[in-house]
């Protein structure tokens, strides 16, 4: 756990890094559920003047790790066009797939990391899964708009600039209620300015359980 | 009971009525017992079906929801399902579909819209997006659908990649085959019913199928239990819920074929093993009757022979039952009592008690048994010269001896007959002192002797307490040789050869033809003066005749005399018919008839102004008479008749005969003022010294006396004596039977008071002694 942590953070820091100006004003985001739950992994796009250019030439390579038969990260954003790798971390394979419109692919069973990257160049979700371990799902949030962050652990987010009146946000999350190809969208207004953190709820359908086979024998009516 | 049966045919009846009734009585019983059992059987089979139904569905279910999930679960499949290619995607349905031979694939997307169904059937989108139940499907599920009159298992599992693409519908038909493993199964038959149809069903006969509908429809589901006894059908149908669905229900129908005929076999064995009780019983009880009736037969028979008089009753010759046997020895005993018994009273009945001999009637049917075998009798009466007046001289004890003694002596002589003779003399005792020896003879000749030898056996001396008794015997004889055959007339004959002995004063006497004509006569004339008596033109009359009042020369008294002219024209003998009516008990009414006629006659002449005296005989047994003097008052008083004109004429010897009674009437009568005149005075036991206390007023001397008086010196004195100690008394003298004018002269010359007889006047009737008495002829 402390080496996901510590991968994630890195990870974290990296993309910040290369997506987020700094700022020395900050806006607090809280992301909740319905029951007032912090919900990480949701996905926040908003519109703002783009505060950067290119930086890099080289593209980045997003890393879409499978840990102990989970996607890790559960939720990847990546800007639209990057090149994600699959590495297997498990020492079982994995046979990873997509049938989302953004991306389709298969990465047939293998293990270790596979060949070379893949590229993401259509914006939409991608639902990735694995075609001989049912409960893994992941996602790869393939961004247009460079204003796309995540809440963490404790459904927050922290913007490194004001967000003014008016400004659109479009909050994506696995679980939500109105699905996973739709954006629940807010306006940012004054009363939400006034206070030091602003707080979003987000309704979202209690996880399906991860069937497995196992799990359908017991199964009952 | 009724008797109409035999007691035989009752117990048969009884036993075999009895079993009928305990069968029919368990075989309703066992019927209904095994209808309850087999309902029972029915409904927990029904349930048992029900449930392995529901059972097998659910499993059905289960493997079905995991060969879908496979069949969902297959990359390929959701491959191809989420190219969103239809024809893709029909060709995976078509394909996996024959892969777990699924009737049924269908795709719906997350809104629960048909996307695409296998091709093998086309679906309206409507039929199976409303059936379906409704989004999300959040897990995998199995229901029951219908689709166009099509029953389907239908699974909805969610096609996953990862997340939920589309759901897909697998469906497995229940077609007959179906239907048929289910039978088999529950062994019951099912049809599948959507709204009153049938859509599937394991039954081929399309009656039932239609009966199995009519009975679901019409009970709903809330069904009776089968009833065996009422229905008819051949099946038994229950609607029940078919798993979760609906609109769709299933019937099971459950055959009654089987449980009837078990149930028919158990009545037709019930029904043959009572027919074989039956029959047994009916045999055991005719067996049993038989028993009983084969020795009550035996005794009725016994009876029967008692009741005809055969009292020996035989030795039992079968085995019996103990108690029919002690039965039959109380018959046996029974018998030989009463035969002890009838012997005893055939002895009484035939037998004098007390001297052993037989009786009248006894003697009388062996005489007639005699008679009419041609056995000639003689017949021997024997009578003991007034063995009244010995009975109370030596006591009816030793009288009674005599009598015994008498027996044993006709025993003994009879006795030495017999050992004479083939036919048995025979004796009896015919009245107290009567006895009859019937002794059979082939000729008169001996008649003689045998009497004589008689009379020596019983005339020998009798020692009676040590007195010398010796019987004067008077024998009287009859037999059928000369006197007839006819038993009782010879008996009769005998009896009244003894009584003319006695008349006679000879020992023995012969029957004398014509005594019986005689007897007879006597018998007739009672008969004819019975009839005259009471008939209203009575052949009978008075006749008056007068006395003469010597002092005065005229007649002032008469004597009234009844006279009798027979049916045949004949004048009887007063005498004689008098004396019949006194023995036939026929005199009282006799002289009532005189007292009415005498008293009219008095009455007439009163009225005419002639104040006669009338004098009417009496008898012994009239005086006596409790109502005589009632009647004679009676009479008197219903006419204008005094007393005194009235003479009451008895006997002496009618004064004789219960003397104190006749003194007291006499007294009585006088003191009326009738008077009493003494008949026929001077030839029966005159006794002065009745004349002395009785109240008499009157002497009639005897016309034996008076008829010869004016020739016979002898009568003159007695008469004359008599008239002087008649008036000595008190009395007035009569003298009747005066024949000529000297005896009258005589009569009153020694002053006699009153003469009567032919010289003055024969008795003649009322009128003619008017007419004489008023010529003046008799005035000399």
């Amino acid at each position: 756990m402390l080496t996901l942590k510590l991968r994630s953070f890195l990870i974290l820091s990296l993309c910040s890094a290369g997506l987020i100006e700094p700022a020395f004003s900050q806006t607090r985001l809280k992301i909740v559920d319905q029951h007032n739950d912090p919900l990480p992994n949701a996905v926040i796009e908003y519109t703002a003047k783009s505060s950067s250019v290119k930086s890099s030439a080289e593209d980045p390579i997003y890393i879409m790790d499978q840990i102990d038969k989970q996607f890790a990260p559960h939720v990847l954003i990546v800007p639209e066009g990057s090149l994600v790798s699959f590495p297997n971390s498990d020492d079982i394979r994995h046979h990873v797939y997509s049938f989302s419109a953004a991306k389709t692919f298969e990465l047939k069973l293998y293990a270790g990391k596979p060949k070379s990257p893949l590229r993401f160049d259509k914006e939409g979700v991608v639902v990735m899964g694995c075609n001989i371990h049912d409960s893994m799902v992941g996602y790869i949030y393939v961004a247009a708009n460079e204003h796309t962050i995540m809440s963490d652990e404790k459904g927050e987010v922290s913007l490194t600039q004001d967000l003014p009146l008016q400004t659109q946000l479009k909050i994506w999350h696995p679980n939500s209620s109105v699905g996973l190809s739709k954006h629940r969208e807010f306006t940012i207004d004054q009363a939400m300015l006034n206070k030091p953190e602003i707080t979003l709820m987000i309704n979202i359908d209690n996880p399906e359980p991860r069937n497995s086979f196992e799990e359908l024998n017991l199964h009952e009516h | 009971m009724n008797t109409k049966f035999s007691f035989k045919t009752q117990i048969t009846w009884l036993s075999t009525s009895l079993i009928l009734l305990t069968v029919i009585f368990l075989t309703i019983s066992n019927w209904f017992r095994f209808a309850d059992y087999a309902e029972a059987q029915i409904e927990q089979k029904i349930d048992v079906a029900q449930n392995v139904l529901n059972q097998t569905l659910r499993l059905q279910e289960q493997v079905l929801i995991t060969t879908a999930s496979v069949l969902a679960a297959d990359f390929g499949f959701k491959q191809a399902v989420a190219t969103e290619d239809k024809q893709t995607i029909k060709s995976v349905l078509l394909n996996h579909g024959k892969r777990i031979n699924a009737d049924l694939m269908l795709i719906l997307d997350l809104e629960g819209n048909l996307l695409t169904s296998s091709s093998l059937y086309s679906f309206s989108a409507d039929v199976i997006e409303n059936n379906i139940k409704k989004l999300p499907f959040k897990n995998i599920h199995a229901q029951i659908l219908s689709i166009d009159n099509k029953v389907y298992q239908v699974i909805v599992v969610p096609v996953k990649a990862p997340r939920v693409i589309a759901y897909t519908v697998i469906g497995f038909e229940f077609d007959h085959s179906a239907l048929l493993q289910l039978k088999n199964l529950i062994s019951l038959e099912v049809s599948l019913v959507k709204k009153e149809h049938i859509i599937e069903s394991s039954i081929e006969d399309k009656d039932i199928k239609q009966q199995a509908l009519l009975t679901a429809t019409q009970f709903g589901t809330n069904q009776q239990s089968p009833n065996l006894l009422l229905t008819r059908s051949d099946y038994y149908h229950k609607n029940i819920a078919f798993s979760s669905s609906n609109d769709i229900h299933a019937i099971l129908s459950a055959s009654l074929i089987q449980i009837k005929s078990d149930f028919n076999q158990l009545i037709m064995s019930i029904l043959i093993i009572a027919l074989v009780v039956i029959i047994i019983a009916f045999s055991l009880s005719k067996i049993l009757s038989q028993g009983l009736s084969t020795p009550l037969n035996i005794l009725m028979n016994v009876t029967k022979n008692i009741g005809k008089g055969e009292l020996e009753v035989p030795k039992l010759s079968s085995n019996l039952p103990p108690e029919f046997t002690d039965l039959y020895e109380g018959f046996v005993l029974m018998g030989s009592a009463i035969e002890n018994r009838e012997k005893e009273i055939t002895y009484q009945a035939e037998r004098d008690m007390l001297t052993g001999l037989f009786n009248r009637y006894k003697i009388l049917s062996n005489i007639d048994v005699y008679l009419k075998n041609n056995t000639h009798l003689a017949l021997i009466t024997f009578n003991i010269k007034k063995f009244k007046a010995l009975n109370d001289t030596i006591g009816s004890k030793n009288a009674d001896a005599i009598l015994i003694e008498i027996a044993s002596r006709i025993n003994a002589y009879i006795e030495k007959l017999n050992t004479l003779n083939d036919h048995k003399s025979i004796a009896a005792r015919i009245n107290i002192d009567e006895f009859l020896i019937c002794i059979p003879i082939n000729s008169i000749d001996i008649l003689n002797d045998i009497v004589k030898q008689l009379q020596i056996e019983i005339e020998k001396t009798f020692w009676i307490a040590d007195i010398k008794i010796r019987l004067s015997i008077y024998y009287g004889i009859a037999n059928s040789i000369e006197h007839g055959t006819d038993a009782e007339r010879l008996i009769r004959r005998s009896s009244m050869a003894v009584s003319n002995a006695y008349k006679d004063q000879v020992s023995v006497r012969l029957y004398q033809q014509g005594d019986d004509e005689i007897y007879l006569y006597k018998l007739h004339l009672i008969e004819e003066l019975k009839a005259a008596l009471e008939n209203p033109n009575s052949p009978l009359f008075m006749n008056y005749q007068p006395k003469l009042n010597i002092k005065t020369g005229k007649v002032d008294k008469l004597e009234a005399l009844i006279r009798w002219i027979n049916n045949k024209g004949d004048f009887v003998n007063p005498e004689l018919f008098i004396n019949l009516a006194e023995k036939s008990g026929l005199i009282t009414t006799l002289t009532r008839w005189v007292i009415l006629e005498v008293i009219k006659q008095v009455d007439h002449w009163n009225q005419l102004g002639h104040k006669f005296k009338v004098s009417i005989n009496l008898s012994a047994q009239d005086i006596q008479h409790e109502q005589f003097i009632e009647y004679l008052l009676t009479t008197l008083s219903n006419f204008n008749v005094e007393p005194v004109q009235i003479t009451l004429e008895l006997t002496e010897r009618d004064l004789a005969d219960n003397e104190q009674l006749v003194t007291e009437r006499l007294f009585y009568l006088k003191s009326l003022g009738f008077e009493v005149s003494v008949d026929d005075y001077g030839i029966g036991q005159s006794s002065l010294a009745k004349l002395k206390n009785l109240p008499v007023d009157e002497l009639k001397i005897d016309k034996t006396f008076i008829l010869k008086l004016d020739q016979c010196q002898q009568d003159q004195d007695i008469v004359a004596s008599t008239i002087s100690l008649g008036h000595k008394l008190g009395l007035r003298v009569v003298a009747e039977g005066v024949e000529n004018k000297a005896s009258l002269e005589l009569l009153e010359q020694f002053q006699c008071d009153y003469a009567q007889g032919y010289y003055l006047s024969r008795p003649i009737s009322a009128e003619k002694f008017i007419e004489w008495y008023e010529s003046d002829e008799h005035v000399n």
